[in-house]
């Protein structure tokens, strides 16, 4: 593996961007794991519903600031090791990422509001409905926030499983551009820590206690 | 409709354990029917009964029923609201009075 590494601490994110991403990243899978159990659960609907309401309202208004943020700022140029193609589906698939992030939980807000039922945020506060009361509306719009919800969690899955390989199988550091911590310094490939690699014994040497030869 | 009237220590979250007998009861009236109506659109065809849905001044109770009758509901709501809507099969004006 004779891959040029690209300089150290390679151009990132700003702190912003970062902040905004894996606070978003957190909230989204939360609430991805919050909307199946909640559809399964008996005991917990309720509870769930209360947590699934307002953390979505949340989602939608970091998706607003996060679509001002990612027009107003460009972000960092891509790897050499991703190809123009792989780049365009990357971009495409990032704002396919941000259009779900924004409608789903419009697609949720307008679904109780088709449905009468209210949009409770915490306790007193309530949002206003905004779609007519219709339950054949209410019955699109519920199908149409299940469809949502898998394709946004496919396509959370595809970035990933490809930052994932970018930084594990190409080790081409991709994910330290949207890391919150600092950059490692740049070291060749396949070196070894000289004060372990002293301390640890190499592992393909047998044991010597191990199975004693015939 | 009699209403019961609980006192503190009375078990809320089993409705498989009956209260004292010695619980205080308020007859509060009669519910009369007087009409029927086919459902439709705007008579309760479209609502759903959600126990959890409560105005202010009402909490729910620690029953857990409420949960779970908040859950179904909330899923055969959805499933009826997907059925196609078509008049009634019955038209409780056609029907003859048999009284």
């Amino acid at each position: 593996m004779n891959v040029k590494a690209p300089a150290a601490a390679g151009p990132r994110f700003t702190l912003l961007s970062r902040l905004l991403h894996w606070s978003m990243a957190a909230m989204v899978i939360a609430q991805l794991f919050i909307g199946v159990t909640m559809v399964a659960s008996l005991s917990y609907y309720p509870l769930l519903l209360a947590i699934h309401r307002p953390l979505g309202i949340a989602i939608l208004a970091f998706s607003v600031v996060r679509l001002l943020n990612r027009i107003m700022h460009r972000p960092p140029p891509f790897l050499a090791t991703m190809s123009p193609i792989e780049g365009r589906i990357a971009t495409w698939s990032e704002y396919l990422l941000y259009a779900l992030f924004l409608a789903q939980p419009l697609i949720g807000w307008a679904m109780l509001s088709a449905a009468q039922r209210p949009v409770v945020l915490y306790g007193p506060i309530h949002l206003p409905g905004i779609a007519p009361q219709n339950i054949s509306v209410f019955a699109v719009l519920r199908l149409c926030h299940t469809i949502f919800a898998y394709l946004l969690f496919l396509t959370f899955t595809a970035h990933m499983c490809a930052v994932l390989f970018h930084t594990f199988v190409l080790r081409d550091r991709m994910i330290d551009r949207m890391a919150l911590w600092p950059a490692k310094a740049q070291r060749p490939h396949h070196d070894r820590d000289s004060t372990t690699a002293t301390v640890a014994p190499d592992r393909d040497s047998p044991a010597p206690s191990a199975s004693p030869s015939p | 409709m009699i209403l019961t009237i609980g006192v503190p220590g009375d078990p809320t979250n089993d409705a498989t354990r009956p209260w004292p007998s010695s619980t205080r009861s308020i007859d509060a009236g009669a519910i009369t029917i007087n009409a029927v109506q086919t459902e439709a659109p705007g008579n309760g065809r479209d609502i759903n009964f959600d126990p959890l849905v409560l105005p202010d001044g009402i909490a729910p109770s620690d029953d857990p029923l409420l949960s779970a009758r908040s859950a179904v509901y909330a899923r055969s709501f959805t499933r009826r609201a997907g059925e196609p809507k078509q008049p009634s099969a019955i038209d409780v004006a056609q029907v003859p009075d048999e009284r």
